[in-house]
């Protein structure tokens, strides 16, 4: 009998056994975000998610804070609300000037030689096949990014190897046009009122940067009918749902809400299948219809 | 649930495996017909019933073909080629009609039990082995396309197994004689423990009791080691198996996405040549590694390994090709339909027709689309140039041969994968690029996509090297060798429960 024979068979039945045990005896603490239903998944199947994290066994859990933060974040909210009562009693009695909406017009592809772009693999199809924006202006895009990634991450890989996040990225830059186009990874992910949030915040983060920014929203583009039909989560509903969420943070004076999906709709609310390879993005030789609705669409001050 | 299924490696499998060794020898066949029943209600329950039909049909017109009668054998012939035809059109015509899971592989078995029970290579007709065989849950979904006597060779329904140590895939010569010198050791171990234990029994004050209690010991602990040495055997094949599949072949086919995303008018043609071989890539260890897996499995359980892709991009043309890739299938046709039609026996042109008729089987039996028929199309146009053209001149043959499987082979796969003839057409005038029909091509688009997807594909051509499965024969069990295989397990399985089983899943927006 030979003991090296059996060495990977009891390697991984020791491994296996304690994997699960260990796995077992934080899924209710550290791996709690991790763990769907015991049917669903080995009892392992915790730990590897977690560690895909950065969360290990020997990582410090910090268990949520729970009941005071609530009550105090209520209460803060409920005194915010008054106030707003009162700001607008007070506004009813004053009627500031509202400023007229500024309105869209036609301009050329010099237009965006000052301006970046921010978003995730559709915005990097942009850049990679839209030669006209490309030769002009700055690109910070990439695949998967979502609003919570430009929220919270270093993302941004600079020339010079460092890794920056967006707000750092755009201070050594010099711009006054913001072009942004995220939310198909966000989907299934958060709420609509916690993706509207973040939107907001990211969007006061680079106004501080650059205060006289032109910001534009780019709708969340469709998927073709046959993706959507077929897909409980990437589906145009959804994807509806989300674009009217960020609708209101346009104030028709800095930011802007471009329905870029009327550039590529199919007529019934769908991506036009004929510009899309996989039925989410569009297709290599299919981004000039974007780029015309972005040259017909634009803010002159 | 899939072999690469988490809750199978976890779950369904050690759990099977026990009470697959916990019963005695003569009942495991019927445990795995139960369990590859449950296995197939689990991913097909719908057509269930087709499978169990087809089996209890098959098991009495085989009662029939075991006496020698050709209606019989005919019969179950159409009725099993009549069944594979009428799914693929039907769902080629309706596209709500779908194939029941494993139909193209079980029917190839039934038919090949049917024709080597007539030609008398089965002795008798059992109905749980005969069953065992078509639904056997290893290899219902992708293969291998095993032959009966796999299943009559599981050494672990047998009251006694003969051998300890398990090598039916080492070739080497050498291997096997150390393999001959090993068993006969052990069986003048076993003789002489036998005569020990006769020995003892006599000086025994316990009589038959006694004696009986000391030769059945030792042979407890070889039964068990013998159980561990099938499972621990098949364990490594498949975490190979695993690996490949879920850490090259998966991965790699998201880069072939990405190449439909971009739509193939927009690909520089060095991407289109990365994309032809990223795909031949994809293919191959996506079907290599689940060839694998089952092999593995089949192993655990007591079955002689299957070896179906033996390096297939080390052939020497691509007859030589087709001869090691999906082997089990290539002997199929081969076996079943080529040898009977006459083979090469009947001169040239009669040897050129019945390679059409294989050629156009195995397009249609890969699917009812035309893209399958055109790419066996072009495979037989080569195999037939080789054969009756190139191979006249020997040095040519040589060169022209390599370079058929090398080049040629991953355009080949190009029309395999692609059921567009337009798209086809698009995609070859992107690698050979006579007419530029390129829009809007972003000429550093390797630079941009390729990077992320280096790893694996230098993972591939390094599993590609001929030498690498030698080296790994040669030095199984070596401590390295186990160590790298856990890792390898490990990282597939780190991998899974990350996507959830569902490759695409790397693919985010």
């Amino acid at each position: 009998m030979k003991f090296r024979h059996l060495l990977f068979l009891i390697l991984i039945l020791i491994s296996a056994i304690g994997l699960s045990v260990c796995s077992f005896w934080f899924r209710p603490t550290k791996y709690a975000d991790y763990s769907t239903s015991v049917v669903k998944e080995p009892m392992v199947a915790p730990l590897l998610k977690a560690a895909a994290s950065g969360v290990y066994p020997w990582s410090e859990y910090k268990a949520p804070e729970v009941k005071e933060a609530t009550k105090s974040a209520s209460k803060d909210e409920k005194k915010e609300d008054n106030a707003s009562e009162e700001a607008q009693g007070d506004s009813k009695e004053e009627t500031p000037e509202v400023p007229r909406p500024k309105s869209f017009t036609q301009v050329t592809d010099d237009y965006f030689n000052d301006a970046v772009f921010i978003g995730d693999s559709r915005m990097l199809g942009l850049s990679m096949y839209c030669e006209a924006l490309d030769s002009r202006a700055t690109f910070f895009a990439k695949k998967s990014l979502s609003i919570y990634d430009i929220q919270e991450k270093e993302w941004v890989e600079m020339e010079d190897g460092r890794k920056l996040t967006i707000f750092d990225a755009l201070s050594e830059v010099q711009f006054s046009k913001v072009y942004m186009e995220v939310g198909i990874n966000e989907l299934g992910r958060g709420t609509n009122e916690s993706y509207a949030a973040a939107y907001k915040d990211v969007i006061d983060r680079i106004r501080a940067i650059n205060p006289d920014a032109i910001i534009y929203i780019n709708s969340i583009m469709f998927v073709t009918k046959e993706k959507s039909e077929g897909d409980p989560i990437y589906n145009n509903g959804s994807i509806n749902v989300r674009n009217m969420e960020v609708v209101p943070l346009a104030d028709g004076q800095h930011v802007f809400f471009l329905n870029i999906n009327d550039a590529i709709d199919d007529g019934e609310g769908n991506l036009d299948a004929s510009l899309s390879g996989d039925g989410v993005h569009l297709k290599g030789s299919c981004y000039e219809p974007w780029h015309q609705y972005l040259l017909y669409n634009a803010i002159v001050e | 649930m899939t072999l690469s299924d988490l809750n199978f490696i976890f779950r369904a499998l050690p759990l099977f495996l026990i009470i697959y060794y916990i019963f005695p020898a003569k009942c495991r066949p019927c445990l795995l017909l139960l369990a590859s029943l449950v296995f197939y209600a689990v991913n097909d329950y719908m057509m269930l019933p087709v499978l169990v039909a087809a089996s209890i049909i098959n098991y009495f017109l085989a009662k029939s073909v075991a006496k020698k009668s050709r209606a019989a054998l005919v019969a179950a012939i159409i009725l099993d080629a009549g069944m594979l035809i009428d799914f693929k059109i039907a769902g080629r015509l309706d596209s709500s009609i779908l194939l029941p899971l494993g139909l193209s592989f079980y029917v190839f078995k039934m038919i090949s039990y049917q024709v080597d029970l007539y030609k008398g290579k089965i002795s008798q007709v059992n109905f749980i082995k005969m069953s065992t065989y078509f639904t056997m849950f290893p290899q219902i979904i992708s293969g291998p396309i095993s032959r009966y006597d796999f299943v009559t060779a599981n050494q672990m329904w047998e009251k006694h197994p003969i051998s300890v140590e398990f090598v039916s895939d080492e070739k080497d010569d050498e291997e096997l004689v150390e393999k001959l010198k090993s068993d006969i050791s052990q069986v003048n171990q076993e003789i002489a423990n036998l005569e020990n234990a006769t020995e003892t029994s006599v000086k025994s004050e316990g009589g038959e009791e006694g004696s009986a209690s000391v030769i059945q010991a030792p042979s407890i602990g070889s039964k068990l080691y013998n159980v561990f040495s099938h499972v621990g055997d098949g364990l490594k094949y498949f975490a190979i198996g695993l690996f490949m599949k879920v850490i090259i072949a998966d991965h790699l086919a998201v880069l072939w996405e990405e190449l439909k995303t971009i739509g193939y008018e927009s690909i520089s043609t060095p991407m289109a040549w990365i994309g032809a071989y990223t795909y031949s890539m994809n293919l191959y260890f996506d079907f290599w590694g689940y060839s694998l897996m089952a092999a593995g499995v089949g192993v655990m359980l007591g079955f002689p390994f299957i070896e179906n892709f033996i390096q297939p991009y080390n052939a020497v043309s691509i007859s030589d090709f087709y001869r090691r890739w999906h082997a089990t299938l290539g002997s199929w046709f081969k076996d079943y339909i080529y040898i009977p039609l006459g083979g090469s026996r009947k001169g040239g042109f009669r040897t050129f027709l019945n390679l059409l008729v294989v050629w156009l089987v195995t397009g249609f039996w890969h699917g009812a689309n035309f893209n399958y028929i055109i790419w066996a199309m072009v495979i037989f146009f080569i195999i037939a140039l080789e054969k009756f053209l190139i191979s006249k001149c020997q040095p040519l043959y040589k060169i022209v041969g390599r370079i058929n499987v090398l080049v040629i082979i991953p355009c080949t796969w190009v029309i395999f994968a692609t059921h567009s003839v337009r798209k086809i057409g698009t995609y070859f005038l992107r690698l050979f690029p006579v007419i530029n029909n390129g829009i809007a091509v972003n000429n550093k688009d390797v630079f941009l996509f390729v990077p992320a997807y280096l790893p694996y594909l230098i993972l591939g051509l390094i599993l590609v090297i001929p030498g690498i499965q030698t080296l790994y024969r040669k030095h199984k069990d070596n401590v390295i060798t186990t160590i790298i295989l856990f890792a390898m397990f490990w990282f597939a399985v780190f991998s899974l429960a990350n996507s959830a089983g569902n490759p695409f899943m790397y693919l985010r927006f």
